[in-house]
C-alpha cells in the first residue's frame, strides 16, 4: 500500500484481506448478495413470464415505451463511463478530473431516475398500469405484469439513489480533501453494479 | 499500487455496450417483423447480448479480469446460485403451465 493519501490515513478500510482492502471485499460481498436479492425478483418475473406466456403482454403491445428506456440504458452506460474516468483521475491524483467526472455521474444517476420518474408518471396516470389494473389495450392480460415490473424496476430505482446519494457523499469528502483511490474504487464498484443489472432487467423485462 | 494496471480502454468497451444496447432493441423486433417463429430464437440471442454487455461491465468497468484468483472465486458463487435459483423455478412453471 503506497498510496499517499492512504498513507496518510491509516483507515481500517485500507487494511488489506485476501490480497484485496476490506473496504473493496466487503463491497464485493455486499454485491454478492445484492445481486442475489436482484435475482430473486427478476426469477420471480421470468417464472411467472413463462407461466402466463400466453396472457403476458408483449413489447408491440407498446405498454412500455422502449425508445425512451433505451435512452435510459444509454444515460447509465455514459454514467458508468464518467464512473471510470473519475476512478482514472483518482489513480492520477488529478482532483480536478475527479470532482468533475464525480458529478456527471451524479448528473447521469440522476437524469435516469428522472426519466423513470416520468415514465412511472405516464405508465401510472396515462395508461393506468396499476398494481392491479392493466391499460385498456391489453386489458385481457394479467396484471401480475404490472405487480412484477414495478418491483423490479422500483427496486432497482431505489439502488440508483442510494448511489447518487453515495456519491453525493463521497463528493463532499473530495472537496474537503478525505478521500482515497480505494474509496473512489468501491463507490465504482457499486455504480457499475446497478448498470450491470440495469443491463439485465432492460432486456428481461422491455425487451423479451 | 499492487493492484496498478494498464487502463483498459475504456471508451470501447462503451462503443461496445452502446452497439450492443442498438442491436438488442433491433433484435427485440424479430418476432413483430419475422413472425411468432423467431420468438425463442430471439430470447435466446437478446439474453446472450445481455450477458455479453453484463460481462464487459464486470471485467473492465469493475476491473475483475485484473483482479485476484481468490476474489472472482467468491465473486462466481452468487452468479452460480443465481442460475440455480432460476433452474429450480423451474419445476413450477410447468406445473401451471399443465393447468
Amino acid at each position: 500500500m503506497s498510496t499517499a493519501a492512504a498513507a496518510a490515513h491509516a483507515h481500517q478500510l485500507e487494511k488489506r484481506v485476501l490480497g484485496v482492502t476490506n473496504g473493496k471485499f466487503a463491497m464485493w460481498l455486499f454485491l454478492g448478495s445484492d445481486g442475489m436479492s436482484f435475482m430473486g425478483l427478476i426469477a420471480t418475473y421470468v417464472a411467472l413470464r413463462v407461466a402466463n406466456h400466453d396472457i403476458w403482454p408483449r413489447p408491440e403491445d407498446e405498454v412500455l415505451n422502449i425508445p425512451l428506456t433505451a435512452l435510459n440504458t444509454f444515460i447509465l452506460i455514459c454514467s458508468s463511463v464518467t464512473m471510470v474516468k473519475a476512478y482514472v483521475g483518482a489513480q492520477e491524483g488529478n482532483v480536478r478530473q475527479l470532482k468533475k467526472y464525480i458529478a456527471l455521474t451524479m448528473l447521469g444517476g440522476a437524469i435516469f431516475l428522472g426519466i423513470q420518474v416520468y415514465e412511472y408518471q405516464h405508465l401510472i396516470l396515462h395508461q393506468g398500469l396499476s398494481l392491479f389494473s392493466m391499460p385498456d389495450n391489453v386489458a385481457d392480460k394479467t396484471p401480475l405484469f404490472a405487480a412484477t415490473f414495478y418491483a423490479c424496476t422500483c427496486f432497482h430505482g431505489f439502488h440508483v439513489f442510494s448511489g447518487v446519494v453515495y456519491l453525493g457523499v463521497i463528493l463532499i469528502g473530495i472537496l474537503r480533501g478525505r478521500w482515497t483511490v480505494n474509496r473512489i474504487e468501491i463507490v465504482g464498484l457499486y455504480w457499475h453494479f446497478v448498470d450491470l443489472v440495469w443491463i439485465i432487467i432492460f432486456t428481461i423485462i422491455y425487451l423479451i | 499500487m499492487a493492484e496498478e494496471h494498464k487502463h483498459p480502454n475504456y471508451m470501447a468497451i462503451f462503443w461496445i455496450l452502446l452497439v450492443l444496447t442498438v442491436l438488442e432493441v433491433a433484435a427485440a423486433k424479430m418476432p413483430a417483423w419475422f413472425g411468432e417463429a423467431w420468438w425463442t430464437i430471439t430470447v435466446v440471442v437478446l439474453i446472450l447480448m445481455a450477458l455479453t454487455k453484463a460481462l464487459y461491465v464486470a471485467l473492465f468497468f469493475m476491473h475483475l479480469k485484473f483482479e485476484r484468483k481468490t476474489l472472482i472465486v467468491i465473486v462466481c458463487a452468487p452468479v452460480f446460485l443465481a442460475v440455480v435459483l432460476v433452474v429450480a423455478l423451474l419445476p413450477d412453471v410447468g406445473f401451471q403451465v399443465g393447468g
